[in-house]
């Protein structure tokens, strides 16, 4: 028999998610909201809900996912992945994320979601100082991937080993290279952390693996691929013994590329990029790129999905998860892009 | 449009007080009184200076030649636009967002009619020549748009110059963010970077350089002997006179945005033809650099005083430096210091000479 308190605590919870969703709906930014995987009428707390067939859990756990930026091939894999774990343990998965990488576009989502009072939250922090309190806040359970917070508040954190990352990258490169010659290293700017360890672990490995190479100092371009076609360009005409370019980010994998072709090097000198969007596989199949360290944004949005599942089942104590899970990574050349092992990391603009 | 008969050819460094007094400078006069002509020297002891610095000669190589003319195009043709904007007195800050968002749109239109989405992914451009050809005059277009809305607001609001452009960057980097998703737009043909960007003629001169000189000398003409220079540079000597003497100062100054604005369509085409794919985290200091090549190019930035040629050597001026810093082994962090410390003495120095002169 259903009784009043029970009329009152859904139709308050109907109403709230309501005009959470009007709130998201008028909001100026195009914020891609994935369909739930049921209606919003049943985002009642959990023990209204109908008790799903899921395998591994006994109530249908509501999970909110708020990525760090959406229409990008790294995160709509990320959302390939949730989407699958939530599929698996029988979640009510909602995403959100915003349209740039942006804290005061995702703020927003994030304090919309935590109204919604899911039941855990997993989180692309945008800002890693100023999300630690909504996240010490939030009263949940709240795995962050991708970015990291300042301080370990969170369940864990689920992101690249970046340092590990340039190390794979220095494998390929100096094997590309065989191990002679020199190569240039072009980063971001100077204190962005995870670009950082990306050029250290490639120094050192590089220097510990391939010693014959010389390994210029560092360059950093920014976001702008004119100043790194620029920096290459002028490296080209110091450095006649120039045979690899690392490359830490789109834009400077961009630049160089350019100033490469330019100089009718394509080819000679080889080049390592990051990430692995259907156009740089495009790109690697072409000979513009000779390698691609390709991170694990599948990986990242299913064990976060899962991981919050096991929490919530209190099969797995969250006091004893190590502060950080590394998933692991490839680097995709054109002799292994077809095999399956590869084939699997490769980023997608869409889930099948 | 050659000026009449009874006004002589304008000397390309414009001073007030030659023209009342009809006084024809000879050529010598002109060019040791011209600030481009010592920046020209400037230049060419900075080239020769890195190229004894540098190892193997490797500044002074061919090579290095090309690839730094390749580099200067874009904003060379940015700076010879600026150059007649400043002339008159106006300031455009919003180039850079102009090139980013008519980048965008020429990728976006060159992707999408080039070939089906799925062709398109795979590599395959059935309609190759008519893509490159929509997508050209869709940058461009998209530039000379943008340059009409700032001239619109800049002569029709009355507010300064300086304000307006300030704002239509914020809006023209928004749209641009907007249009592409906050990314690259993938898929454009790299035919346009193979067969154009990366092209030299005759094995010799990069294209797009050769496309920028040609431009900027046709500029060099107009500003020097024609009607439109002249009306130019007097608007930015006196507004008030200009306007006196029967010049309508705001079509003019209308017309001088647009064009702007279509160089930074053109300028987004050449950096598209260069990596063949847009930079929307880019161009945050194209327009200061615009501004600065003129300004060292002599160009003054209130108006009445104008160099092309200037224009040319102060885009290089920049570039020579950063490249000369990367040949020499410079570390990365002392090249900034470096290049605003000379970029102040060139200035200063030429600020003095100019004093000395008056």
């Amino acid at each position: 028999m259903v009784s009043s308190p029970h009329i009152a605590r859904v139709t308050r919870s109907f109403v709230t998610v309501t005009l959470a969703l009007g709130l998201a709906a008028c909001s100026s930014q195009a914020a891609t909201q994935a369909p739930a995987t049921q209606a919003p009428a049943s985002q009642a707390p959990a023990s209204q809900a109908p008790v799903s067939q899921a395998p591994a859990s006994q109530k249908s756990y509501n999970i909110a996912f708020i990525a760090g930026q959406v229409g990008i091939p790294f995160y709509t894999t990320m959302q390939c992945g949730a989407q699958d774990a939530a599929k698996k343990y029988g979640v009510n998965l909602t995403w959100q994320g915003p349209s740039q990488w942006d804290l005061s576009l995702q703020m927003p989502m994030i304090n919309a979601a935590l109204q919604r009072h899911p039941d855990a939250l997993a989180l692309a922090p945008t800002d890693p100082v100023a999300l630690v309190k909504t996240v010490q806040d939030a009263g949940i359970p709240v795995v962050t991937v991708d970015g990291n917070l300042s301080q370990p508040v969170d369940i864990q954190n689920i992101r690249t080993d970046n340092k590990a990352a340039g190390g794979l990258a220095a494998d390929a490169l100096g094997a590309a290279i065989a191990g002679t010659g020199s190569v240039l290293v072009l980063a971001l700017s100077p204190g962005v952390s995870a670009n950082q360890d990306r050029v250290d672990g490639f120094v050192t490995e590089m220097k510990a693996k391939y010693p014959n190479v010389t390994v210029l100092p560092t360059q950093y371009a920014g976001t702008d691929q004119r100043k790194a076609a620029d920096i290459t360009a002028a490296t080209i005409q110091s450095k006649p013994d120039l045979k690899g370019i690392y490359t830490t980010n789109g834009d400077t994998a961009v630049g160089a590329s350019g100033a490469v072709i330019a100089a009718s090097k394509q080819g000679k000198i080889k080049i390592v990029a990051y990430d692995a969007n259907p156009q740089q596989v495009r790109d690697l199949k072409a000979g513009i790129y000779d390698g691609l360290v390709v991170q694990a944004p599948y990986l990242e949005g299913y064990d976060a999905v899962e991981l919050l599942v096991q929490v919530l089942d209190k099969s797995v104590d969250p006091t004893t998860l190590p502060d950080v899970k590394y998933p692991p990574m490839v680097v995709a050349t054109r002799d292994n892009l077809d095999t399956p092992d590869v084939q699997k990391y490769l980023y997608v603009d869409s889930c099948s | 449009m050659a000026a009449p008969q009874s006004v002589p050819a304008l000397p390309s460094h414009v001073e007030a007080v030659d023209v009342a007094n009809r006084r024809e400078l000879s050529l010598s006069q002109r060019l040791l009184g011209s600030t481009a002509f010592w920046m020209g020297v400037i230049l060419v002891v900075l080239v020769l200076g890195f190229g004894i610095a540098s190892p193997d000669w490797a500044m002074l190589q061919f090579s290095n030649f090309q690839s730094m003319a390749l580099s200067v195009s874009m904003i060379m043709l940015l700076a010879v636009g600026m150059t007649f904007v400043l002339g008159a007195g106006e300031l455009d800050l919003s180039i850079g967002a102009n090139v980013m968002v008519s980048s965008v749109v020429a990728a976006k239109v060159m992707a999408a009619v080039s070939g089906s989405a799925a062709e398109v992914q795979a590599g395959i451009y059935p309609n190759l020549a008519v893509g490159v050809a929509v997508g050209v005059l869709a940058g461009i277009g998209t530039g000379a748009l943008f340059g009409l809305v700032n001239g619109v607001l800049a002569t029709r609001l009355r507010i300064s110059s300086f304000i307006v452009t300030l704002g239509t960057t914020g809006i023209g980097t928004g749209l641009a963010f907007v249009l592409s998703g906050g990314v690259n737009v993938p898929f454009v043909p790299r035919d346009i970077q193979t067969g154009f960007g990366a092209l030299q003629l005759g094995g010799v001169v990069p294209l797009p350089t050769v496309l920028v000189v040609g431009i900027s000398l046709c500029l060099w003409y107009v500003l020097v002997s024609t009607r439109f220079g002249l009306h130019t540079l007097a608007i930015g000597s006196s507004r008030e006179a200009a306007g006196r003497a029967g010049i309508n100062v705001p079509r003019h100054v209308l017309s001088l945005f647009v064009l702007m604005g279509a160089f930074a369509g053109l300028a987004g085409i050449l950096d598209l033809s260069r990596f063949a794919t847009t930079n929307v985290g880019g161009y945050q200091t194209t327009a200061m650099g615009a501004i600065a090549a003129v300004v060292i190019g002599g160009t003054s930035l209130f108006g009445g005083r104008a160099s092309v040629g200037g224009s040319m050597v102060g885009a290089l001026i920049p570039l020579v430096l950063a490249t000369g810093l990367v040949i020499i082994d410079v570390d990365s962090f002392y090249q900034l210091i470096v290049v605003g410390v000379i970029l102040v003495i060139a200035v200063y120095l030429d600020q003095r000479r100019r004093e000395r002169l008056e």
